[in-house]
């Protein structure tokens, strides 16, 4: 709460010098080289500012306004049927002063047997990498009994971090209360997932070089992480969108 | 405020025990193969299927807040069936489930969240027109994340009752527009797909890591441990969603082995840039950044089956740019500064020979190569891998004697009791017991004139200079065929994924490029010697000429 009015407060005041002072670092022409020499700062094309900033707030504009329309509304929530006390009733009702409902929440829909694979109990997700692993493994196609192992060596850790999330159920409990959701700290103690840097936290202490990042990220046309295919490769399909956008 | 509070102290809470169970169902996009299922290339024909790990919390609709009543993962079948307790200050508990999109693998699929304050702004914003290019705006957009939420309707809880919510499926109405809860569900499945593949072949988990399926730029793009998509991809470019989602877990497996946070936003900027797989033109630390991204996606769609020592399924990982597909060299496409070249050295290295014109040349294992020990006779079935056949006699327990029809043709395990005079002709205990004859667990029972056989199947094996390849956790062999200096085939070594994911690791923040990875850590591993006889490693440049053929079209900086 507390970071989100200095964020709110912040915001404002900035915004509010944003079209007489570029929120963007300048450009810094860099040469094409192939490698980038020990100890020279990192830097890439960037375009003039203002194309940035007015792609940047096109981009959030239209952004929001989706989310205003696609948002699931308090009498979407009340007809799933939702108690006037449930929390994203309140958040949505809450916020409905803004038109803006809570993003991060949808209905549980009954399962259509249409939508349905048939004859499938369990995850295939699952059968299809234990099969692929195995049929390396074995050196020919597994038996049923062979991935039925390997399931429930799945269901087997599954069944113990189920076992000590019910052990820590009164921490998590008050942490709740405290934060208004699952506590993931908690629930790395059992995910065995590599550390985090504790910094990580502090996203607000590296403005600038955030401005840095974002600033490159905009100024492509395409986007960052696009990798294409060379040259002679099949064309990947690309489907036709089927949302009028 | 204080009094509402002042009377939830003094109000009797009515406490409820009971047990929760619901089947969760989300959206896969499978599609049947001649090895068995594989993700839909297209990523755009989805059915719902069983839903395992995810985390389903029961929760009871409060006044101030929801209370934490349990929660648990699905198993493999998408159930789930915990133990809860939560109470009401007058009332019995209403309960509701609430699924999110959090695995037990350690990551979350959401988006943007929307606080208050924020939702005031944007609602401001949105009437009176400010600008939103506020870096902090932008940096919160990016990088705030919200678990996605499906809730269910809410029921009584009851003491020592099961509250059973049956089947339900995340992910909203898919025969309606698609949504930001479609996109979740989608996300959800193919990156929960993407660690498992990648669970089966290391023990070393990536960090704890979000997934925002909404944010308004990122195609996908990874920021440290965040991976942000525009929805705008969703809509238009579902089957590039499918391929990226493990680049983008590899580029978190990266960054939380290379660096802490404040070391990525240093070098962050030189990430940030539209480029290709052999695009060139970029900075060396990018295609290095991209290319081992690559390597990880490659590892991920793979399917190498060694019963045909090949790939199977048509994905077959990345030869290079400095190659064409006939296996040609492309001049112009040379070295370490394009992300392709970048990713073909991590393959070669990983898989050995990876360009199909290299394989045929230094042949592939073929049937003939398998040998079978004394006694037993090599199978050859199409498709199949080559087998050893021995028989024996199947035998009948103690005290069990062999007989044989008139026939001769069906055998039988035969006990004839002796008389007993407790028996009674109500309750005879004297006749003879019979069973058909057994072979052991696997085998198949041949019936034959004369004694009946049992017939026993054993993989045949390859004896080629070098030993005989075990499988790496994933299954696949620890050794590839290759050329030695001599042009003779012979046996090579593979690294483990652990192996190459701890070059990383041990790097640190010494190195960012191929040409610093190579020298400082993946060439040691190459040049050692293995224990126990193990072969060279493939990437042994002073033993391996097919490998070493192999760079010198890829880049002059592997020597």
């Amino acid at each position: 709460m507390k970071t989100s009015y200095t964020l709110f407060v912040v915001a404002t005041l900035v915004s509010a010098s944003a079209f007489a002072d570029p929120l963007f670092p300048t450009p810094v022409p860099v040469p094409t080289a192939t490698t980038r020499p020990p100890g020279r700062p990192p830097g890439q094309p960037l375009p003039p500012s203002g194309a940035v900033d007015a792609r940047v707030r096109a981009k959030l504009q239209a952004y929001v306004r989706e989310k205003g329309l696609r948002a699931v509304t308090d009498a979407q929530f009340a007809a799933g049927g939702l108690s006037q006390e449930h929390d994203f009733r309140e958040q949505s009702q809450v916020i409905n002063g803004t038109r803006i409902s809570p993003f991060h929440a949808g209905k549980l829909n009954p399962v259509n047997p249409a939508d349905r694979r048939p004859n499938v109990n369990v995850d295939p997700g699952l059968t299809t990498v234990f099969r692929a692993s195995l049929t390396s493994r074995l050196g020919r196609p597994p038996t049923d009994a062979e991935i039925a192992a390997e399931v429930q060596a799945f269901d087997n850790r599954i069944a113990q971090q189920n076992t000590q999330m019910a052990a820590a159920k009164q921490e998590i409990a008050a942490r709740y209360r405290q934060d208004g959701e699952f506590p993931r700290d908690i629930e790395r103690r059992w995910m065995n997932v590599s550390p985090t840097d504790p910094e990580r936290a502090n996203v607000h202490a590296h403005q600038a070089e955030w401005a840095h990042i974002v600033s490159n990220l905009m100024a492509s046309s395409v986007g960052a992480d696009q990798t294409t295919p060379p040259p002679g490769e099949p064309p990947r399909p690309v489907p036709r969108p089927t949302f009028p956008h | 405020m204080f009094i509402t509070i002042a009377a939830m102290g003094i109000a009797p809470a009515q406490a409820e025990q009971f047990t929760v169970s619901a089947r969760i169902f989300c959206p896969a996009a499978l599609v049947s193969s001649a090895i068995g299922d594989v993700p839909d290339s297209s990523f755009n024909r989805f059915q719902l299927v069983p839903c395992a790990g995810l985390r389903v919390t029961a929760r009871d609709s409060d006044t101030l807040f929801d209370e934490y009543c349990g929660s648990a993962y699905t198993n493999s079948r998408g159930e789930v069936r915990f133990s809860a307790d939560c109470s009401d200050l007058t009332n019995r508990p209403d309960v509701y489930l609430d699924v999110e999109a959090r695995s037990s693998l350690g990551f979350s699929v959401g988006v943007h969240h929307v606080s208050f304050f924020e939702a005031l702004w944007i609602g401001i914003e949105t009437i009176v027109g400010f600008p939103l290019t506020a870096p902090l705006a932008v940096i919160d957009y990016l990088t705030s994340h919200k678990t996605m939420s499906w809730v269910s309707a809410e029921r009584l809880g009851n003491n020592n009752v099961e509250l059973a919510f049956g089947d339900s499926a995340v992910g909203g109405d898919f025969a309606a527009a698609p949504t930001v809860s479609q996109f979740a569900a989608k996300q959800f499945w193919i990156t929960q797909y993407s660690m498992l593949r990648f669970s089966q072949g290391t023990s070393i988990r990536p960090m704890d890591f979000n997934y925002s399926v909404d944010a308004p730029m990122g195609v996908p793009t990874t920021l440290y441990d965040t991976v942000v998509v525009d929805e705008d991809e969703f809509f238009s470019k579902t089957a590039h969603i499918l391929q990226a989602t493990p680049h983008e877990i590899g580029h978190v497996y990266y960054n939380g082995l290379h660096s802490g946070f404040v070391h990525w936003l240093i070098d962050g900027p030189d990430y940030m840039t539209h480029h290709g797989q052999c695009e060139s033109g970029h900075f060396q630390t990018l295609a290095w950044y991209e290319g081992f991204a690559n390597f990880m996606k490659d590892y991920a769609f793979q399917h190498w089956d060694w019963s045909v020592g090949d790939w199977t399924a048509t994905y077959r990982p990345f030869r290079g740019c400095a190659i064409t597909a006939g296996g040609g060299p492309v001049p112009s496409q040379v070295g370490l500064h394009l992300e392709g070249n970048v990713q073909a050295v991590m393959n070669a290295v990983f898989y050995g020979p990876v360009r199909a014109a290299q394989r045929a040349a230094i042949g592939t294992v073929s049937e003939n190569d398998f040998v079978c020990p004394g006694g037993t006779r090599r199978v050859v079935s199409p498709g199949q891998p080559v087998k050893c056949e021995s028989t024996y006699t199947p035998s009948c327990p103690m005290r069990w004697e062999v007989r044989r029809d008139a026939q001769g043709l069906t055998d039988i395990c035969a006990q004839d009791l002796p008389e007993d005079p407790r028996c009674t002709p109500r309750e005879p205990c004297g006749r003879p017991r019979r069973q058909p004859l057994a072979c052991r667990a696997g085998d198949v029972a041949q019936r034959v004139r004369g004694a009946d056989r049992c017939t026993h199947l054993a993989n045949a094996t390859l004896p080629a200079s070098g030993g005989t390849p075990r499988a790496r956790p994933d299954g696949s062999p620890d050794l590839t065929l290759g050329h030695n200096l001599a042009s003779a085939r012979t046996w090579f070594s593979l690294p483990s994924l652990d192996i190459a994911l701890g070059w990383i690791r041990s790097e640190g923040t010494r190195s960012h490029r191929a040409n610093e990875f190579w020298p400082n850590q993946i060439r040691p591993w190459c040049g050692r010697s293995l224990p126990g006889g193990t072969p060279e490693p493939y990437c042994d440049l002073s033993a391996s000429a097919s490998f070493r053929d192999e760079m010198s079209l890829i880049s002059g900086d592997i020597r």
